[in-house]
């Protein structure tokens, strides 16, 4: 009997699935098509092409894709909003900010909750949690009169300075649950204790959104899983914050699994590959269709930031991995502008109709067509061979709409417009870096998704990077991702005092308290106490300054601000180079936050076992442009799935495999490691 | 046709981004380590980066668009005292005079010399608004101020870092001047170290393409930008266009009349002029604004109805022709005050701008046709915070409505025109003034009414929890944002204290060093977006759907849009349109002539000639949307 850990993720086309058996290693791979609406049908089919059975998994790890594609379609349920009387607007208002200079016929998107049903009761918490005027409990009874009139589904109960004092809120969701028996309630209290208004509003808004969408779709999942896979072990969530949660969890705090699948890939998937590498710090590198996800592993921790946003105006403030979406996919369109200057994006083909090369009547010139064009994507192997494509129409449209104008060939166009899209891309990767005070050199890149490869090894080169990892099945990477990381929640209490007004018993016992609720949780997961970390932190900065910084306690009672103080100088010191001496102005704690993390059985990835010399996988050459030879050139291509341990093979190079494409210009050299990863190290530096 | 630069085209992509980009990151530091929120929080602060003479090469695009500018005549004037070869590399140079540097004294700017092999490679300027520059009232802003000596310090062109290190001794000067200087301290600091980032990125990039590429690029943005910029100018139609409007009141001249500000525009082929000399004398009290600042209110106008030439730079300014007479409102001399510029001169400048280009424009691009703005209310708050036992200085304001749309309604509680910033969260104030706040809430029928309706004004209300000294520095009471072609101007902006209570008194937008009492509620209103087009084309079902949002009351549907509306089911949020009440309503208001003027809910006779032939949809204006910012943020 095989001892699978098993991670699904349900992507737009595909779903793929991926299961290795703890201990012989041994690896399953299933990628079938999607199945909306429900999806269920997808995960079945692809566990069944993966040929593995509910018997051997002894692990079910899933992406919650559905969560994240509900807000992005607006596909959540109807929901209501309850918030302090004369306070109707936070959530309409947001933060008034305009995502340009000077663009005014741009509009935020449309609010999840129109103002109607935002709902005010009269209640005010004060700023230290001391009641100002007691809760109106008759105005929370008219509130669930008009929602149960109004159809509404669920429930966001929001009050301002609630997350010093939640009585009100949680005495709401009581009066909430007794009128409106079925319906779903959220208080802000559970899902965000913490200062700022608006985003603590939108964020348990999200959660309300999706909740009983997130509720059925995981009960169905699991239970299609007991009847038609023998499977009832029970199902793990991935999480924006970079780990898995249990389903009763998920169902509770569905806005933790917003876009869990970038996250997932990059923190299980791409920094576990770049530590195989030898590195900690890995640029997690994906593109797709239409856009490209860049997650920063620094010192094998993710990039985390506390104000992701799904929307423009839809921020998601839980601790999450920060994800930038860039807008350079395969669709994004290059045109030439009034002033003569040649520009790619943001406008994009999307899936439909595509790149000019699909023949679906797209007539713009796009990334894939120059790809196709300088001959780097062999067009009679597109995605696998699986689709066809007419390379002509990808030259026709470059030379009409960028080529004929500066009196180009299609060529020079292609590799025009190829360079202005990594030049957008190498700026954007350099500010995901440089803007934290690191420096790109020490990192390696780790590109995945559909075609993060053909970018990967140029970006280096400009960026300065030595050395990128290509993992076997990049087209995997969410999936492999979800049987990599661990179980992983994360409790804050507000505290909000200066250094003078700390009563150190009161914090100890608050942080004590904060940890036992973290130690709670992940029994109730199954998480053996051996096998718990706990991780203590608080959030610090200078009275008076907007924003703090997560600073790690060490073990023992807090007694002074002495190593806290050291440390936040410290972190400002790495960030932005700068410190105001210690003594200045009071430092305050704005937060305290436990982190509690479960370690979960993980498998490695398995190792080949075989050795090989690169010529085993040589298929063909053929022409492809690259800048370093100022033109066509000839080039070996390769087949990736017969690349053996010890393969070694140098730049002009192309690899093909069925989910990506990997390019490696002249200057750089490939070597296969024992798991099969394309180790690509820079030879010849740019510049 | 191939390109004529003396760059490729992607070694110029490269730069120009980049440009931008450094510029913009040196806003997000300020955001992480300023110490004041309206700098942090608030985005009052922007960045740019300029050439060795001082041409505007790029700035941040999250940043007070007011300062844009005024950055050339910034460093220009900086230069005129302290030439280039009289600096060093890690000298910083402090600057803030409204005459010479724009804007108002508590802008203060930090130019920092860029050196390259010791040569200037560039120049960075870091502009944050101090929340209190001294002067009488915390804040600084002073309505009354019969001249600058009431408002603030003004400060030269001072060396105040040398080699990297502050010149204390200057500094503890300044400190001794303004309000909060320990808190200051740590914003100069911000502001000191966005200019070392800026220097560095710039080095980076002299390192990689050399300096004189780095000059060529920025040079090359200029004649690109100017190369767009003729092509638009070019297409519009010659002609002259004229438009004007008016600040509340002189507050300390006899009879306090409104100001006018007015502009002629002419376009000839590819030529701008704008010509402002009409505009009324120099105001007595602080409302008017150096030659520095209409430079820069009139270029934000012209980029606003431009904005793919996204980011203002030398390209822009030097190719358009700006005519002012000193002495007037919009090019005061010294000694008039200019804290009151933001809410004064600047505002009407830029709408004013805009109304004239929406004439000049709207055969060619329909859809940048664009009636007035929520103007800024600069309230301030000073006393001693009972937490820290020191003084504080609490400056905010209140978002509005934006203007509306040829294709569509206004935005609603957005920022002004003027800066792209965002506001201040409520909770976070409470915790560093002593202050709570009781209300945060559109106000209804604030909009300018038109077949596309403005947006929403914003109410505010704070309750103060010790005494405090209160300052509230705003205009368009009496002059609301205008409307275009039949829309009607907004709502007003309104503040009162204690209201229903028997202390309820009506202050104004001029209230000066008010002292409030511990427990004096405020309440402030900011004012409403212009409409655009007859209120009586509006679509009744959009009429029926802002009465269920709570937007519009019943009264105002009859009184503005003729549209009768009935409750079904208020609980179930269930409304119809009485169709015949309405048809016949609005028959009969056809008839009656609609109050024209330039107040409240009127109608603007020189906005009510603003048009468009045909007004495109929603669908067509989508493509032409830009959304200029650098790759990956």
């Amino acid at each position: 009997m095989g001892k699978f850990v098993v991670g699904t993720d349900i992507g737009g086309t595909f779903t793929d699935v991926i299961g290795i058996d703890l201990e012989t290693g041994e690896q399953r791979l299933g990628k079938v098509p999607s199945t909306p609406p429900t999806f269920f049908e997808g995960v079945i089919n692809g566990l069944k092409r993966a040929g593995i059975t509910g018997e051997e998994c002894i692990s079910f790890r899933h992406g919650a894709t559905v969560s994240t594609n509900a807000i992005l379609e607006r596909k959540g349920v109807n929901t209501g909003l309850i918030t302090t009387k004369g306070f109707r607007d936070v959530l309409g208002g947001g933060r008034a900010e305009r995502i340009s200079a000077f663009e005014l016929d741009w509009d935020p998107p449309p609010l999840i909750i129109p103002r109607r049903n935002v709902l005010e009761v009269e209640e005010r918490i004060g700023p230290w949690g001391d009641v100002i005027i007691p809760l109106n409990e008759d105005d929370v009874r008219a509130a669930a009169r008009k929602f149960k009139k109004r159809g509404i589904e669920s429930v966001a109960v929001v009050y301002m300075d609630s997350f010093m004092n939640p009585d009100h809120e949680k005495r709401t969701a009581e009066i909430l649950r007794e009128e409106l028996p079925g319906v779903d309630v959220t208080i802000s209290y559970e899902i965000r204790p913490e200062m700022l208004e608006f985003e603590r509003t939108t964020t348990t808004v999200l959660n309300a959104y999706i909740s009983p969408i997130l509720h059925r779709y995981l009960e169905g999942l699991a239970q299609r899983l007991r009847e038609d896979w023998n499977y009832d072990k029970g199902v793990l969530i991935t999480t924006s914050g970079g780990g898995i949660i249990g389903m009763d969890e998920a169902i509770k705090f569905p806005a933790r699994t917003f876009h869990s699948s970038p996250v997932s890939g990059a923190v299980g998937m791409a920094g576990y590959i770049g530590s195989l590498a030898g590195f900690e710090n890995v640029i997690a590198f994906e593109t797709g269709g239409t856009t490209n996800n860049v997650s920063m592993i620094y010192k094998g921790e993710p990039a985390i930031t506390h104000e992701w946003k799904i929307l423009w105006n839809v921020p998601c403030c839980l601790t999450s991995v920060d994800t930038v979406y860039m807008g350079a996919g395969g669709g994004s369109i290059g045109w030439v502008d009034k002033g003569n200057i040649l520009n790619v994006g943001p406008q994009s083909m999307g899936a439909v109709p595509g790149p000019a090369c699909y023949g679906a009547g797209g007539d713009q010139p796009t990334n894939t067509d120059c790809q196709i064009v300088l001959g780097r994507i062999n067009p009679d192997y597109f995605l696998g061979g699986e689709m066809t494509v007419y390379p002509e129409l990808s030259r026709k449209a470059l030379q009409e709409k960028i080529g004929d104008h500066y009196g180009w060939t299609a060529e020079k166009a292609a590799f025009s417009m190829y360079k202005v899209a990594t030049s957008n891309l190498m700026l954007a990767l350099r500010l995901q870096t440089v803007a934290r005070g690191w420096d790109p050199r020490d990192f390696c890149i780790v590109p995945y998704g559909g075609g993060g490869s053909l970018y990967a090894v140029d970006l280096a080169k400009e960026l300065g990077v030595g050395t990128v990892v290509v993992p076997p099945y990049p087209g995997y990477a969410s999936a492999f991702g979800a049987i990599r990381v661990d179980v992983k929640h994360e409790f804050t209490k507000p505290l909000h005092k200066v250094e003078s007004e700390l009563n150190y018993d009161d914090l100890n016992k608050d942080m004590e308290e904060v940890v036992q609720q973290a130690i709670a949780t992940l029994r109730k997961e199954g998480i053996d106490d051996k096998d718990m970390t706990i991780r203590r932190q608080v959030d610090v900065k200078y009275f008076n300054q907007s924003a703090f910084f997560t600073i790690d306690v060490p073990p023992g009672e807090i007694r002074d601000m002495k190593e806290i103080t050291e440390n936040f100088l410290a972190a400002m010191q790495a960030k932005y180079g700068y410190n105001l001496p210690p003594g200045y102005v009071q430092m305050e704690i704005v937060n305290l936050r436990v982190v509690g993390l479960g370690a979960v059985s993980k498998p490695e990835l398995p190792k080949l076992n075989k050795t090989g010399v690169a010529e085993d996988a040589y298929k063909e050459t053929r022409k492809v442009y690259f800048e370093e030879t100022d033109g066509f050139t000839d080039t070996k291509i390769y087949e990736r799935s017969r690349l053996l341990e010890g393969a070694v093979f140098d730049g002009p190079a192309i690899v093909e495999q069925q989910d990506t494409t990997t390019v490696m210009p002249p200057g750089c050299r490939a070597t296969v490691d024992a798991y099969g990863n394309l180790v690509i190290k820079i030879t010849d530096k740019r510049k | 046709m191939e390109h004529d630069m003396r760059i490729d085209l992607i070694t110029f992509e490269v730069l120009r981004n980049a440009f931008v980009a450094a510029a913009y990151e040196a806003s997000t530091t300020i955001e992480r380590i300023a110490y004041h929120p309206v700098i942090g929080m608030g985005r009052d602060r922007s960045n740019a980066i300029l050439t060795p003479k001082g041409e505007l090469v790029a700035h941040g695009h999250t940043d007070a668009a007011a300062h844009y500018g005024s950055f050339e005549e910034s460093v220009k004037e900086l230069l005129k005292d302290i030439p280039v070869s009289q600096m060093q590399p890690g000298d910083a140079y402090l600057f803030s005079d409204p005459y010479r540097t724009g804007s108002h004294v508590n802008d203060t700017r930090l130019i920092r010399p860029i050196f390259y092999k010791g040569e200037i490679l560039a120049f960075s300027c870091t502009v944050i608004h101090w929340p209190d520059i001294g002067g009488p009232y915390p804040g600084t802003f002073n309505p009354h101020a019969d001249s600058c000596y009431a408002e603030g310090i003004r400060i030269p062109p001072i060396k105040l870092y040398e080699n990297n290190r502050l010149n204390e001794p200057i500094w503890k000067f300044i400190s001794l001047n303004i309000r909060g200087a320990i808190e200051r301290r740590g914003d100069l600091t911000a502001q000191f170290e966005a200019g070392k980032l800026m220097e560095k990125r710039m080095i980076e990039l002299a390192d990689k393409y050399g300096p004189e590429m780095v000059h060529i690029a920025m040079e090359e943005q200029f004649n690109y930008t100017e190369r767009m910029l003729r092509k638009e100018i070019e297409a519009m139609p010659d002609g002259e266009y004229y438009f004007e409007d008016f600040g509340d009141q002189d507050v300390l001249k006899e009879g306090k009349p409104p100001i006018k500000v007015t502009c002629t525009l002419t376009v000839k082929g590819d030529q701008l002029t704008f010509d402002w000399t009409g505009s009324d004398v120099q105001p007595k009290a602080s409302w008017g604004c150096s030659r520095a600042t209409l430079l820069g209110a009139n270029f934000l106008g012209f980029m606003i109805a431009f904005p793919e030439l996204f980011p203002l730079n030398h390209g822009v300014t030097r190719s358009i022709n700006v005519i002012s007479k000193p002495g007037t409102c919009v090019h005061v001399n010294e000694p008039a005050g200019t804290t009151g510029y933001c809410s004064g001169a600047f505002d009407k400048i830029e709408a004013v701008t805009i109304a004239c280009l929406s004439q000049a424009i709207a055969s060619v691009k329909p859809w940048r046709v664009y009636p007035a703005a929520v103007s800024l209310t600069n309230l301030c708050l000073g006393g001693i915070n009972p937490r820290t036992g020191r003084p504080f200085v609490q400056y905010t304001y209140a978002v509005g409505g934006e203007n509306a749309r040829v294709f569509k309604d206004g935005k609603s509680l957005i920022f002004m025109r003027f800066c792209n910033a965002r506001t201040i969260p409520q909770e976070l104030e409470e915790r560093w003034f002593p202050v709570i706040y009781t209300r945060y809430e559109a106000r209804k029928d604030s909009c300018g009414h038109g077949k596309r309706r403005g947006g929403f004004a914003l109410v505010r209300e704070l309750q103060v929890l010790t005494d405090v000294t209160m300052t509230i520095h705003g205009d368009r009471e009496k002059f609301p944002p205008f409307g275009l072609n039949g829309g009607t101007n907004g709502g007003g902006c309104a503040l009162k204290i204690n209201v229903g209570t028997p202390q309820e008194k009506d202050l104004g937008m001029y209230a000066t060093g008010e002292p409030l009492k511990a427990g004096d509620n405020i309440y402030y209103t900011s004012s409403g977006g212009g409409g655009y087009g007859n209120p009586l084309d509006r679509d009744p079902e959009l009429v029926k759907e802002d009465i269920m949002d709570e937007w519009l009351t019943m009264e105002a549907a009859k009184k503005y849009y003729g549209v009768v509306v009935n409750v079904i089911d208020e609980d179930a949020c269930e409304y119809e349109i009485d169709w015949e009440a309405t048809n016949k309503l609005r028959e009969e208001l056809r008839k009656k002539p609609f109050p024209r003027g330039t107040g409240e809910h009127e109608i603007n006779p020189l906005g009510e000639n603003i048009r468009v032939e045909k007004e495109p949809t929603e669908e067509e204006v989508q493509p032409h949307i830009t959304i200029a910012r650098p790759p990956g943020w």
